[in-house]
């Protein structure tokens, strides 16, 4: 796309929280097969989706969790996890994605700055 | 829609793509292939494998941009670009590859 | 003195569905928007928001008809309303006739997929959603 506007997708729901998640990832594989620079922010309860040893199929669900490995084969590269939400819960630092960028609040908030749009699921 | 397989019915939805990707086996590959017009080589078998371990493995269909920076990661740049591709799935190595893998058809907003 | 005036374009994302309060919230910002003499380029429908398109949805009479709002905020603006049809089929509105399906979208929303918002987005100077 012309004007190479950066896309933040900001997940801040839980992995099976009405269909958000999936929905979030739907529109970033799209921008990313467009050209477009995305990058993903996991926040508040969205930070559920991020830790490892989910197995969705057990509840008879979609694993989209696992597609989250693939993302880098679609350039998204860029993404970031709020590390003070993670303590929060008491989950550990074990991920589903590779190479997170691990933020407390403040780095978390001054790095979405750096995003043109932003959109929340 | 179904497709008949050796005395079997295998269940497909409207496009052709199986329902379940369970019921897919090297063998109904070739007959889907045939379906879409296409005989399968060897380098058809290299894509279509490679594309339904990426499914396995990400539980996606991976579009073409992805499919071919993924593909780089095991074969040539010869064999990792679009003209490529394009030449055994005339259209649309997504949609095509992942059909005769009997994978679900990709989103219909990709 | 002319004050300056920018003309701002707008897209709009619509996420949720006609039983959700921030449905009408959007498109009373949508009309404030064009009120104010700034552009919509296009109100792009996903998740819930795609429930809107719904030819069968059926409203009381003392209550909003999210339908005819839309309906008339299109008529009257010639603003492009898309619905991401993957998102759409999810949840029960089909374009087709074949056998066993009975098209059910509203004939004021475009049939579009998520590439549309990509380029409706890359053409906006603000991209709002609600």
């Amino acid at each position: 796309m012309s004007n190479n506007k950066r896309i933040a997708i900001v997940n801040t729901a839980t992995t099976f929280d009405d269909f958000k998640a999936k929905e979030a990832l739907d529109l970033a594989l799209i921008f990313a097969s467009y050209e477009v620079p995305v990058a993903m922010f996991f926040m508040a309860d969205g930070v559920f989706q991020t830790i490892k040893q989910q197995n969705p199929e057990l509840l008879g669900s979609k694993d989209f969790i696992s597609t989250f490995k693939a993302l880098g084969f679609y350039d998204i590269d860029d993404i970031y996890i709020c590390l003070d939400d993670v303590k929060e819960r008491g989950l550990n630092c074990e991920f589903a994605v590779d190479n997170p960028q691990l933020l407390s609040r403040q780095q978390f908030n001054q790095s979405l700055n750096n995003y043109d749009i932003i959109l929340t699921f | 829609m179904a497709i008949e397989f050796q005395g079997r019915v295998i269940e497909t939805d409207k496009e052709g793509y199986l329902t379940s990707i369970d019921d897919w086996q090297p063998e109904l590959a070739y007959q889907i292939a045939e379906l879409e017009k296409i005989t399968l080589t060897n380098d058809h078998w290299e894509v279509v494998n490679f594309v339904r371990n990426f499914y396995l493995t990400y539980k996606t269909s991976p579009a073409i941009r992805a499919l071919i920076k993924a593909l780089k990661t095991e074969f040539p740049e010869e064999k990792a670009n679009s003209r490529y591709l394009y030449r055994l799935f005339p259209k649309g190595p997504a949609k095509q590859a992942t059909k005769i893998a009997g994978l679900p058809k990709p989103a219909r907003c990709i | 003195m002319f004050q300056e005036f920018n003309v701002t374009t707008f897209a709009i994302i619509i996420s949720t569905a006609p039983t959700d309060n921030r449905t009408l919230t959007a498109l009373k910002y949508a009309k404030a928007i064009l009120a104010q003499g700034h552009q919509i380029n296009g109100v792009f429908f996903y998740q819930h928001g795609v429930i809107n398109a719904n030819s069968y949805l059926q409203t009381p009479s003392d209550e909003i008809n999210h339908l005819t709002a839309w309906d008339e905020f299109h008529k009257s603006t010639n603003t492009p309303m898309h619905l991401c049809i993957s998102a759409a089929e999810r949840r029960g509105l089909t374009d087709s006739n074949s056998p066993g399906y009975s098209h059910n979208i509203a004939s004021h929303f475009t049939i579009s997929g998520l590439g549309e918002l990509v380029v409706l987005t890359d053409k906006a100077d603000k991209v709002v959603q609600l």
